[in-house]
């Protein structure tokens, strides 16, 4: 069976002599969804990098069946689209239309269709009215949205989000959180990273507990209800999640374990009853 | 200067090939900046308020990005007059305004004016980008360009990195004095600017590779240059010929 991402005893250590990455494996499906959590310095970012053929360790890599190598490099890249931390690392063209249009450039593609595919990015993203603006002119929250189509335009099968909404106000929050599933819908395989344990439920159907090795894999459900797997990492529970574990330990409460709103509205009345 | 030049409406200058727009305004601008004539210097200058009228470009525009180039003309213009020795033009007590130094200040500042609203024109027709790809189509090293075209992107950013590393410093106490310790505070800001840069450089190249970047900025289809795009360089490269001719002529 081919595997979206298959990651085989992938170890890295910096120049510096500190292990980023220790025999790390695991296989992502086509159209999946995972979320990397660790604590910081856990190695997700350089996780991620490996994924697009940025950093090199030693283990295997393979996107889609094709193992990671510089010989590959170009194809990998067509296939994985990166989203960094920081927007201002990606935005690096004057306009935005330039920057949008940077991948797809880079791909070959004719200029009738790099000109569709930056409009669907835009558009998609919600930024189709900034098409000339440069990217120093938009928000913090505009520009995440606008590094986020850079990586769509060039229509990857696989997303790599690093942090996709870190510093976002609530409602760009929202926004990504719509766009990601849209996405995920239409079939795109996901892998993110990311610090807020309440969104997780909402972005990934798998978790993969990283520090440094793999601490656990699995369905985000299961992965998230285990208060202490999570503390021991510096990590914490969904606050839904958390309370109604809570008031289950209390002998309160003893239906499933909520992690969204409209499931924290069920159980309260469960327990109201 | 802002480079990014809004017109009122499209003009036969942004309809002009980029590449014959640079090449033909950059011989007009030396042109009419190594004219000896004060005569042919305000022709100079009516000729480049001509441009500027034709490329539709907003007046204010214009002359809001005229600001700073003006005020390193203007001492020009008020110095010289009193600094050169020549026959007098005018005297009053003990003042003495030379006439040659009028002429020659006179001359550089409305030989200044004229190259400075011709670069707007020259740059004004089309995005940053497209200008520069043009000149790399004129011969410019590809680093080059890359160069400028990220420069012209990060340069805000440096701008604002600093920004924030003297906000902090001035939040724990920092007052600029003339002293030992305001020079290594600087050169620790500067440090930790370099440092930051390098380092945003390294994530800026990562996700550049990311995209497929292979060293090379990918050439955009500029379209070919057509007839009337010749004629337009040919009629400036002439304007740019007459000058010279009527300065021998004069």
């Amino acid at each position: 069976m081919t595997y979206a991402v298959e990651v085989e005893d992938l170890s890295y250590s910096y120049p510096n002599g500190t292990t980023a990455l220790r025999d790390v494996s695991f296989q992502l499906d086509e159209g999946g969804s995972l979320a990397l959590l660790g604590p910081n310095g856990a190695g997700k970012s350089t996780l991620m990098l490996h994924l697009n053929g940025l950093i090199a360790g030693t283990g295997s890599v393979r996107i889609l069946g094709q193992l990671v190598r510089k010989e590959s490099l170009q194809s990998i890249r067509r296939n994985v689209g990166m989203l960094f931390q920081d927007p201002d690392d990606q935005l690096i063209m004057p306009s935005l239309w330039e920057d949008v249009a940077f991948g797809p450039r880079n791909l070959g593609q004719p200029e009738d269709e790099v000109e569709r595919n930056v409009a669907w990015a835009l558009q998609a993203v919600g930024l189709a009215d900034h098409i000339d603006s440069s990217p120093q002119s938009l928000s913090f929250g505009q520009k995440k949205k606008a590094a986020l189509a850079t990586a769509l335009s060039m229509r990857p099968k696989i997303l790599v989000l690093d942090e996709p909404t870190s510093n976002l106000d609530p409602r760009s929050k929202r926004d990504v959180v719509k766009l990601l599933n849209q996405l995920q819908r239409s079939n795109v395989t996901t892998i993110l990273s990311t610090h807020d344990v309440n969104l997780v439920p909402l972005l990934a159907e798998d978790v993969l507990l990283l520090n440094q090795e793999v601490i656990a894999r699995g369905k985000t459900r299961k992965i998230m209800g285990e208060r202490e797997l999570l503390e021991e990492q510096g990590l914490e529970m969904p606050l839904f999640a958390d309370l109604f574990e809570e008031l289950r330990e209390e002998g309160r409460y003893n239906g499933p374990t909520p992690f969204t709103k409209s499931e924290a509205k069920d159980a309260l009345e469960s327990i109201i009853k | 200067m802002n480079l990014k030049t809004p017109a009122d409406d499209f003009s036969i200058i942004h309809a002009w090939d980029p590449r014959a727009r640079i090449l033909s305004l950059m011989l007009l601008i030396a042109s009419i900046a190594t004219l000896q004539s004060i005569n042919l210097a305000i022709l100079g200058l009516v000729v480049s308020l001509g441009f500027l009228m034709v490329s539709r470009i907003p007046l204010q525009h214009a002359i809001g990005n005229m600001r700073w180039p003006v005020a390193f003309l203007l001492p020009f213009l008020f110095i010289l007059p009193f600094s050169v020795r020549s026959d007098a033009a005018l005297s009053i007590s003990f003042v003495t305004i030379s006439l040659r130094g009028t002429v020659l200040g006179a001359m550089i500042f409305l030989k200044g004016l004229a190259a400075v609203i011709l670069a707007q024109v020259m740059l004004g027709g089309s995005s940053f980008t497209t200008n520069a790809m043009a000149l790399k189509d004129l011969g410019m090293p590809d680093s080059l360009v890359q160069i400028f075209i990220f420069s012209y992107r990060y340069i805000d950013l440096l701008g604002q990195e600093l920004q924030s590393i003297f906000r902090s410093l001035s939040s724990r106490g920092f007052e600029r004095r003339s002293g030992r310790r305001t020079a290594i505070v600087y050169g620790n800001a500067f440090a930790a600017l370099l440092l930051r840069s390098h380092e945003r450089s390294e994530r800026m190249l990562q996700s550049m590779l990311s995209r497929g970047y292979s060293g090379h900025l990918p050439h955009q289809t500029t379209r070919s240059m057509e007839l009337k795009d010749a004629l337009l360089g040919l009629m400036v490269v002439l304007m740019a010929i007459s000058l010279k001719v009527m300065e021998a002529k004069v």
